[in-house]
């Protein structure tokens, strides 16, 4: 079904990348002029970035020849655990959280990874790491951002009506009744962006994968037939991850009495939360 | 009704309510007061379970409070937080109908029959009703709450500062609206002069842990 690349994209030659670095003076003459104090920030996370991307090159390039089913595996779960404690970071939950988020994120990227995998792209071997490992991680990717939103906005919309939620806890809703609205703003919250980007795709941005894939060789055609099917898992993917990660999380977040355990949040005891 | 046994509630490692036993009897209204952060608020959120005692026994309409034992027991309580805060738009129909929609409040019907006669007693106008709840004065909010709870008729109802913030002739309205019900348990924490002087029973809080005082309504122990 898929088109071999006829060849891979021209290469870039060691002097073009130092072109392409140097390019970043725009930015050092915009900060300079505009004194925001960023330069030194700039040269850090473009530094990092670099090294990070170089010493995925190499492993990513060993990981290809390598192309042993465990070590992808092993590979994508490393990347799973890899969000999920950005997910957490990002949201102020404590990184205890991890035990209902990680499950969360394995089952929904496993499952629309499982399905896109076997029934549309369709790799010889199935594990294959050139299909594996980058799909995984835009999933994964996706899901992530996906999930910061969402889980961030649940607990901190419980959190800005504690008294409302509680009243409602103790006339004898349940806990799922009591957030029903936290839920809805929480969704709408991570679905927004979502939206958005897919209203503008191909018009305003071409997806990186299909650029990459076009420049990689791909007919135009085939790329777009990726970039549709990728999309489409993505949604369901981000979808999935963020409504478990809240229903997983619940058991932690709330007490057995119903209400808000605020020991699911960092830097913050419960001994500091409320009046007395 | 409510009956306390020697319980102690802990917030992280300071003690706020040591060993504190009380007795409530179905249709009591019961004050709670004392000087700030003597641990009132605390008392009757561990009534509602957001604070749990580190020792001692909460027993409820002859319940145990456990998990377990709270669907039954919350059929029956109300409790009326300090602040009512607006959740967007929501108005104060909404809020007030919002508990109807409730598994727990399944076959109750709102009751619309006793909705003017209730706004009637706590002064709300009627157009209060279309109002979304933030736009809504402090005392307001307060009544409105209030409203909630009486529309909903449950046996227990647990108040935090029921009065506070609202002014005189709006406080008497709450509080003779809380005395009203007498069959209803009431226990509120307040300041209120008239809610003391009319209380069955006085409990005063003291901070630091020390024993706490309850009294009838002649100030006996």
């Amino acid at each position: 079904m898929t088109q071999r690349m006829p060849m891979g994209a021209h290469d870039i030659s060691n002097i073009g990348l130092i072109l392409a670095a140097a390019s970043l003076a725009v930015s050092v003459v915009v900060y300079a002029f505009t004194k925001v104090g960023l330069i030194r920030d700039l040269f850090i996370s473009m530094g990092r970035m670099g090294i990070q991307l170089g010493l995925v090159g190499l492993y990513l390039t060993g990981l290809f020849r390598l192309n042993h089913p465990l070590v992808n595996i092993g590979y994508v779960l490393l990347m799973m655990g890899a969000a999920n404690y950005s997910v957490l970071k990002n949201t102020g939950l404590k990184q205890s959280m991890f035990v209902y988020t990680f499950p969360a994120t394995l089952i929904s990227v496993g499952a629309v990874g499982l399905y896109f995998m076997t029934l549309v792209f369709q790799p010889q071997p199935l594990y294959d790491a050139r299909y594996l490992i980058p799909i995984s991680g835009m999933l994964l990717g996706n899901s992530m951002n996906r999930t910061i939103i969402t889980l961030e906005r649940f607990y901190s919309s419980v959190r800005k009506d504690e008294s409302g939620y509680s009243a409602l806890i103790a006339m004898g809703a349940t806990v799922n009744e009591a957030t029903s609205s936290n839920l809805k703003t929480a969704y709408r919250a991570g679905l927004g962006p979502a939206l958005a980007n897919l209203a503008t795709m191909g018009i305003v941005s071409l997806p990186g994968m299909m650029t990459g894939q076009i420049l990689g060789g791909s007919d135009p055609s085939v790329a777009i037939k990726y970039q549709v099917a990728i999309i489409l898992a993505i949604y369901v993917a981000t979808d999935l991850s963020a409504l478990l990660c809240i229903t997983f999380s619940k058991r932690k977040g709330f007490t057995p009495y119903g209400f808000l355990n605020h020991d699911i949040f960092k830097g913050k005891s419960s001994a500091a939360s409320g009046s007395t | 009704m409510i009956q306390l046994d020697s319980i102690t509630v802990q917030l992280g490692t300071q003690t706020i309510v040591n060993r504190f036993s009380l007795e409530i009897a179905k249709g009591d209204k019961v004050a709670v007061y004392g000087e700030s952060g003597s641990g009132k608020s605390t008392l009757l959120k561990t009534l509602i379970g957001m604070h749990l005692p580190v020792n001692g026994r909460i027993v409820m309409q002859g319940l145990d409070f456990v998990p377990a034992n709270l669907p039954t027991i919350r059929k029956e309580v109300f409790y009326l937080p300090q602040d009512i805060l607006a959740q967007g738009e929501e108005t104060a129909m909404d809020y007030l109908k919002a508990p109807f929609a409730l598994a727990v409040n399944r076959g109750a019907m709102f009751p619309e029959m006793r909705l003017g006669e209730l706004m009637a007693t706590l002064r709300l106008k009627a157009e209060t009703l279309t109002q979304p709840l933030g736009r809504l004065s402090g005392g307001e909010r307060k009544r409105v709450g209030l409203l909630r709870g009486m529309l909903l008729n449950r046996a227990i109802i647990l108040a935090d500062e029921p009065s506070a913030g609202v002014d005189a002739s709006n406080r008497d309205v709450i509080v003779n609206m809380l005395f009203r019900q007498s069959d209803a348990t009431v226990v509120a924490v307040t300041h209120d002069e008239e809610f003391l002087s009319m209380a069955d029973k006085k409990v005063q809080m003291h901070s630091h842990g020390m024993p706490d005082d309850t009294t009838d309504a002649h100030g006996r122990p």
